[in-house]
């Protein structure tokens, strides 16, 4: 109990509800223009969150990832273009109800949609995460690197459509890991290191300059050649009224709790995503309202019922997701992979020493993804009528922006340091052509960031577990939890390919 | 017969086999004072990744064939001059400085995105971006100069001492920086776009607000050293 109070403590303050606050709109903000993403959103206020208190960062970029996934509705509803792939399966009845007139209804329910999936996970979370946290205490060098291999190949499987591009990503996101000290000598491995020694990269790549430079830049770079095709898209102005009636949200509560159970669930699951839990929830709600005895409207009909189901459950997918992510370092998509990055920046090594060690900050953190989906919720809806006005705001008055946000971060994290700082530019500069250029041939990136910090865990954690074996892999092979990742890995890769297989096929 | 490939997969096969025999020609580093032995070394995991990555690359590069789609000549013009800016921004910040490099490209970018598939008035533009400039160098010079008053006297016990704060001077350039945007926005702005200069007007608008309003947050809040160039007062 007096844990749970000291972390209520860090974050019962005006400036971290500020924080948290400005972290909701920019969140909505990002979410609903097209282009930008919760992804980039998170890379983009990492420098902000370091200058803060670690728990008051930690709500900043809470919010803004709540924010992201909630706003991406905006758009869904009144223009029939999803902010980002979770709100894909709100297009359908958002828009069919906008043109119905009943676009406050729409965006007004998926509000209240998202903070009952929002909160609903949380619960979720907080029973589970430390739960599962300390099954890790089982686990040894051996266990840890081949959990961290597991990682690797979950975002290699979900962030791509060709597996072998998204395993190279992450190899190539080892590569930069590799950069820098050796994890046991302490010896620098860089090429040319006579040349290099003594310069900021004899330390390695920057985590945060990495990901600014491969989810803001790159973004840039990318949305260039969309600026010249773009037209200006018509949105509906006339929201109408705005909350749905109680009666009917009421009525509806078996698709709530069966899109809750969805997105939690699927969120919970690395490598699936709420792209996945948006569809499952929507057919579940269609399978409810088959046997509701016309209580029920049908999702497609353009009904409350089919905004509900997929925006209960793209929001139950951040509590979800964020289980495997605290508890074992594990991402779902590359929104929670650049979190992970964002946290270890902030100081916060998600894995059981969390748990067991700084109880205070978990609770707190808990306090902020709470206050962070009632933020949310209060903004989105006390915004619905401001929010369609921004979707006016073109992508060609907020890319150099965004280019200049990105290079400004990057520079930022390094504090009193110019010269640091101006390394920090250049790599954010050289990871944003990068990602540009790779994107551009169909490479996910996600891989590289989890490359990127898991690398260095990798190896360490291998070498340990080899020289504990006496120079033999027997730590690996003597160990069930080894064999089960290392099966897990297999398993996801064998199921991947033949996914892709059959899709082909079918795409012919 | 050509053979056509695919120059991403291939330059990266390259890059891959270049990595691989930087590894294997690096000297081993193992633990410090590993008496026991057993540590395989840092040279394991990387040979493992660098060979993984050149076959793999190796394997793209023999499958894929180029679908030799073009990227549009001006959509070729607007990336490269964006690469550009951003190499200037990269290698000039420490010299030229924060506020005006960043006046400088974020102006040259907003100008150009915005008149995609317009006809531009080059002189205008220049002459926009020079005005742009001289408004927001003079409204730093005036926020600094207000600041730095403002602590000077309540050092001296003319004002209280909260002034000395580096909260409330930022607060004080933030409230500064908002008015000056807003009379920008109610004069020159519409001015600018009477004479149906609204590209201009609007470009030098967003530099103006978003340079200072980076400088406040990032320099009076969080006490970032953002370089300080050519303004060096």
């Amino acid at each position: 109990m007096s844990e749970f109070l000291q972390g209520l403590s860090m974050v019962s303050n005006l400036y971290t509800i500020l924080w948290c606050a400005f972290g909701s709109v920019l969140g909505i903000i990002l979410g609903a223009l097209p282009g930008l993403t919760a992804t980039m959103g998170i890379a983009l206020v990492i420098p902000i969150s370091y200058q803060l208190e670690t728990a008051t960062g930690i709500g900043l970029l809470l919010s803004v990832y709540c924010g992201a996934v909630c706003g991406a509705s905006i758009p869904a509803i009144l223009l029939g273009i999803p902010g980002n792939p979770n709100a894909i399966a709100t297009v359908d009845d958002g828009q069919k109800m906008t043109k119905k007139g009943l676009a406050g209804q729409a965006l007004g329910g998926a509000v209240i949609a998202s903070m009952i999936g929002g909160l609903g996970s949380e619960i979720f979370l907080i029973f589970f995460s430390p739960l599962i946290a300390k099954m890790t205490l089982a686990f040894g060098p051996a266990e840890k690197c081949t959990l961290s291999l597991v990682g690797i190949v979950i975002i290699a499987a979900v962030s791509g459509k060709d597996l072998l591009k998204g395993l190279l990503m992450g190899g190539i996101g080892f590569v930069f890991a590799f950069i820098g000290p050796d994890p046991m000598s302490g010896a620098v491995r860089i090429p040319f290191a006579s040349i290099f020694r003594k310069t900021p990269i004899a330390n390695g790549f920057d985590l945060t300059s990495t990901l600014i430079g491969l989810y803001g830049v790159s973004q840039v770079f990318f949305e260039i050649d969309n600026l010249r095709k773009q037209q200006k898209a018509e949105v509906c102005e006339n929201i109408g009224k705005v909350f749905p009636p109680f009666k009917k949200v009421v009525s509806m509560w078996k698709i709530i709790l069966s899109s809750l159970g969805i997105g939690t669930l699927i969120g919970a699951i690395p490598g699936t995503g709420a792209s996945i839990a948006v569809f499952m929830s929507r057919n579940a709600a269609d399978s409810i309202c088959e046997h509701s005895k016309g209580k029920l409207d049908k999702p497609g009909t353009g009904c409350l019922e089919g905004v509900f189901a997929p925006e209960v459950a793209n929001n139950a997918c951040t509590g979800g997701a964020l289980i495997p992510a605290l508890s074992l370092g594990i991402p779902g998509d590359s929104a929670t992979a650049v979190l992970i990055g964002a946290l270890m920046i902030n100081g916060v090594t998600p894995g059981f020493a969390l748990f067991s060690q700084n109880m205070p900050l978990v609770y707190s953190l808990f306090c902020t993804l709470l206050i962070a989906n009632i933020f949310m919720g209060v903004f989105q809806l006390a915004g619905v009528r401001v929010y369609p006005k921004i979707l006016k705001i073109s992508q060609r008055v907020l890319m150099p922006v965004v280019l200049i946000l990105s290079f400004i971060g990057s520079y930022a994290i390094a504090g009193t340091s110019i010269s640091k700082g101006i390394f920090n530019l250049g790599t954010a500069l050289f990871m944003g052509i990068f990602g540009y250029v790779m994107k551009k041939n169909d490479y996910p990136i996600a891989p590289v960031v989890l490359g990127l910090i898991l690398g260095g865990m990798f190896e360490e954690q291998f070498r340990r577990a080899v020289k504990l074996g006496a120079g033999t892999l027997s730590r690996f092979y003597t160990s069930p939890i080894c064999w089960f990742f290392i099966l897990l890995a297999v398993l996801i890769i064998v199921s991947t390919v033949l996914k892709r297989k059959k899709e082909r096929k079918q795409n012919g | 017969m050509k053979l056509k490939v695919k120059t991403l997969p291939l330059v990266m096969t390259i890059l891959s086999g270049l990595y691989l025999i930087y590894v294997i020609s690096s000297e081993n580093t193992t633990l410090v004072a590993d008496a026991v032995g057993g540590d395989p070394g840092g040279k394991l995991i990387p040979s493992i990744i660098a060979v993984f990555l050149f076959l793999g690359f190796l394997y793209i590069t023999i499958k894929e064939r180029p679908v030799g789609k073009k990227m549009e000549k001006e959509t070729a013009v607007l990336l490269a001059l964006t690469f550009v800016l951003a190499l200037l921004y990269v290698v000039l910040t420490k010299t030229i400085g924060f506020i005006i490099l960043t006046t400088i490209v974020l102006y040259s970018l907003e100008y150009l995105y915005s008149t995609i598939g317009e006809k531009r008035k080059p002189l205008s533009a220049v002459i926009g971006g020079i005005g742009t400039l001289i408004v927001t160098v003079a409204v730093y010079t005036l926020m600094r100069l207000l600041t730095k008053t403002l602590g000077r006297m309540a050092r001296a016990g003319s004002l209280p001492s909260a002034f000395t704060s580096s909260t409330l001077n930022a607060v004080i350039a933030i409230v500064f920086v908002l008015m000056f945007i807003i009379l920008l926005y109610f004069t020159l702005h519409k001015l600018l776009k009477k004479k149906g200069l609204f590209r201009v007007a609007n470009s030098g608008l967003i530099t103006f607000s978003t340079v200072l309003l980076l400088y406040v947050v990032f320099k009076q809040f969080f006490l970032v050293a953002l370089a300080p160039g050519l303004l060096n007062f």
